[in-house]
């Protein structure tokens, strides 16, 4: 229940910034005598635009604020997130990298599980700001992802029949695959210091049912044993602009 | 833009609560396999006389007294792929070899370890008719296995 109030709070809270933008450039609104030359100088502009604007004109290159600050604060847990997009037009092709060391021991000390992984994420983003003279993304997208990675398991179990059994098991260089739909905000703070997020949505294609050891943990998609789960990254990026591209000052009728 | 900013801040402290996992201890999978006892004549539920049932290896462990029985749980090796079971009872000795895949998969901290049986089969036996009925074992189940005698 609590993921769902959060996903539609999230929803919602990309609304209504977007209509607080909109308001914000309606109060800027000009005199009414500007709009024809306001409406020439755009059609040149947008002329000019569309021959162009499939043209890159900067890369956002980040890293994920919650991982960093889960990675200082929780013990035996170690994740890394870079992020990288660039701009077509609308469109935004983003590759993720990440890399998760994590270990988790019972509370009763019986069983002691390790994995160490890395991911890979790519995939685009529709851009719904493009006009905004910011260059602000609010997105929907699709990423591809695939983990490759190791764990293992050692436990000490009591049977009333068996007595004490222990054991240690092992997988070496899984595989696994899934598909994420993600949704969005980037936004300049700075000159080149740009904040966003992103919520993700994740649902897994691989099966680990059959494997002696079931891992728990698939590094970038979260518990293996569900079939869907939920992402959530904070970005702090830097822009490096590729090119100078007209940004007409768009004017609400 | 500043609105922005401040929504960014407000889901993202959203976004950690939902990072909180929820325990979830009730484990679906067993390690027990259920044997009902049915007569051979008219396939009618039975009950037996068992004098013991003891897991080859570990006799000193008794997993049933003697006493009647329509069904007993046999506990299953989760150390290996197979367990065999010996059974003294009004019929006579007999025993069954179950073959089977076991998956380990670590919960959680709070939760521990579960074993998943998987392919449960009948590898040997010296007893007339054995079936088994469901090759998963689960908490759920009622029963895993028919013995007719």
């Amino acid at each position: 229940m609590l993921k769902y109030l959060i996903s539609a709070s999230l929803l919602l809270a990309c609304l209504i910034s977007s209509a607080q933008d909109q308001k914000k450039e309606e109060n800027n609104k000009q005199a009414g005598k500007q709009k024809t030359v306001k409406a020439k100088t755009d059609s040149v502009i947008n002329e000019l635009d569309s021959s162009t604007m499939y043209i890159p004109t900067g890369v956002r290159i980040g890293t994920d604020v919650i991982s960093i600050i889960k990675t200082f604060s929780k013990d035996d847990y170690k994740q890394f997130n870079i992020t990288a997009d660039i701009d077509f037009h609308k469109y935004l092709f983003n590759i993720e990298l990440g890399h998760l060391e994590q270990s988790i021991d019972s509370y009763n000390d019986s069983a002691s599980y390790e994995v160490k992984g890395s991911y890979l994420k790519i995939g685009p983003d529709i851009n719904f700001l493009v006009k905004d003279p910011d260059r602000s993304a609010l997105f929907v997208g699709l990423r591809y992802a695939l983990s490759s990675f190791s764990d293992n398991l050692s436990f000490i179990d009591k049977s009333p029949t068996y007595g004490v059994i222990t054991d240690k098991l092992e997988n070496n260089n899984l595989t696994a695959h899934w598909i994420e739909l993600t949704t969005g905000l980037k936004v300049q703070i700075a000159k080149p210091l740009w904040m966003g997020y992103t919520a993700r949505f994740k649902v897994r294609m691989s099966n680990f049912e059959e494997e002696e050891l079931m891992p728990n943990t698939i590094p970038g998609y979260g518990l293996a044993e569900d079939k869907v789960t939920w992402g959530f990254n904070y970005w702090i990026m830097f822009r490096i602009p590729l090119r100078k591209a007209p940004v007409p000052n768009y004017l609400k009728k | 833009m500043r609105h922005a900013t401040i929504y960014i801040t407000l889901i993202t402290l959203l976004g950690l609560s939902s990072c909180l996992e929820d325990p979830d201890c009730n484990t679906l999978s067993s390690t027990t396999a259920i044997v009902k006892f049915y007569k051979e004549s008219d396939g009618k539920a039975d009950q037996i006389r068992v004098s013991s049932i003891k897991a080859e290896g570990f006799e000193d462990e008794s997993i049933a007294k003697s006493d009647l029985f329509s069904s007993v749980e046999l506990p299953i090796r989760t150390d290996q792929n197979s367990s065999t079971f010996l059974f003294v009872t009004e019929h006579g000795e007999s025993n069954i070899t179950f073959t089977y895949d076991v998956s380990t998969r670590f919960i959680s901290d709070e939760c521990g370890i579960e074993y998943i049986i998987r392919n449960l089969e009948i590898a040997s036996t010296t007893m007339d008719s054995v079936v088994v009925v469901n090759n998963t074992l689960s908490n759920s189940s009622t029963e895993d296995v028919k013995i007719f005698n």
